[in-house]
């Protein structure tokens, strides 16, 4: 091998090497950006406020239609009892009279 | 010359190649632990937030259902209330007319009185509506006491007025012993007595 062949490879080699720290830089900007990413992505789920508003506004809707049924049901209860007791008052006087004078 | 530098060529690029596939591949697991995280992130906070809201709604559900029971017994108290409050209107009514079946009861008040009290010499309280009709039967009544007693009774009519609607007091002449059986009287026993046979009487055919 001529001494002239063994420079070229010198040289050929150095730029290997070049291009090899070359790529590991990109490599390692290739990692930082992904970490970047990953950080971006855990950021934005712990803030994300309007997901969880949501959710919370759903339940408080519905909480609010539980009450308003079971609202809605004891005002029916009461309805009922008042006409249930209109429809018996006369008895139940008749009967706490005869209660009164009984022996 | 040129074989040595081309394989020597490949082997370099072979190598950068590694390099950067595995920076990907690294890059992307990152990536994917990262959204695994987030979505745990996620699970847990959403949770979170339906745990609390369920903790929230059976505090406001037991508050509305505690105040909907009460709203419910106030409603059947008033409702026994009225009955009670019809049944004194209908029994001022009965003893301000002072017929045969008011008077006739007014003796059973006066005699059961008098079971209930141990003393021999008597008096009663009547309102001074009755007084004219109690002061005719006064002797049939001392008879009755006197029987069932097995004992002479006395009975004379108080000069007090009664101030109640109807019925009588009835005590002793000493006032130690003393018998309250006006209709107010009766009336408020019998919404102790029997207020379970009232409701049952006044919600009879009621779901609640």
């Amino acid at each position: 091998m001529a001494i002239e062949d063994i420079k070229e490879i010198v040289r050929e080699e150095k730029e290997q090497e070049q291009r090899l720290q070359e790529a590991r830089t990109e490599a390692l900007k290739i990692i930082e950006a992904a970490e970047k990413e990953a950080k971006r992505i855990i950021a934005e789920e712990s803030e994300s406020d309007s997901y969880y508003q949501r959710i919370r506004d759903e339940q408080a809707r519905i909480t609010e239609g539980k009450k308003a049924r079971l609202i809605q049901d004891y005002d029916e209860q009461i309805e009922e009892v008042t006409k249930t007791a209109k429809r018996n008052m006369e008895k139940t006087v008749d009967f706490i009279i005869k209660q009164v004078f009984k022996e | 010359m040129e074989q040595l530098k081309t394989r020597l060529a490949f082997i370099h690029k072979t190598e950068i190649d590694e390099i950067i596939e595995n920076a990907r591949k690294q890059a992307n697991d990152i990536i994917m632990a990262a959204q695994a995280k987030a979505a745990e992130i996620k699970k847990k906070e959403t949770e979170k937030i339906l745990e609390e809201a369920r903790i929230m709604e059976n505090q406001q559900l037991e508050t509305e259902r505690l105040d909907g029971k009460r709203k419910l017994a106030d409603t059947r108290y008033r409702l026994a209330d009225e009955a009670i409050r019809q049944a004194s209107d209908r029994l001022s009514k009965l003893a301000e007319a002072s017929e045969a079946s008011y008077q006739n009861s007014l003796e059973k008040l006066i005699l059961e009185a008098a079971e209930q009290t141990s003393g021999q010499d008597l008096e009663v309280i009547i309102h001074p509506r009755d007084a004219a009709f109690i002061k005719k039967r006064l002797r049939a009544l001392e008879k009755q006491m006197t029987s069932f007693k097995n004992a002479p009774v006395t009975l004379r009519i108080s000069e007090e007025p009664l101030r109640a609607m109807g019925g009588a007091v009835l005590r002793t002449t000493d006032k130690k012993q003393i018998f309250n059986n006006t209709l107010e009287a009766r009336v408020a026993k019998g919404r102790q007595d029997s207020l379970v046979e009232i409701s049952e009487i006044l919600y009879k055919g009621s779901r609640t």
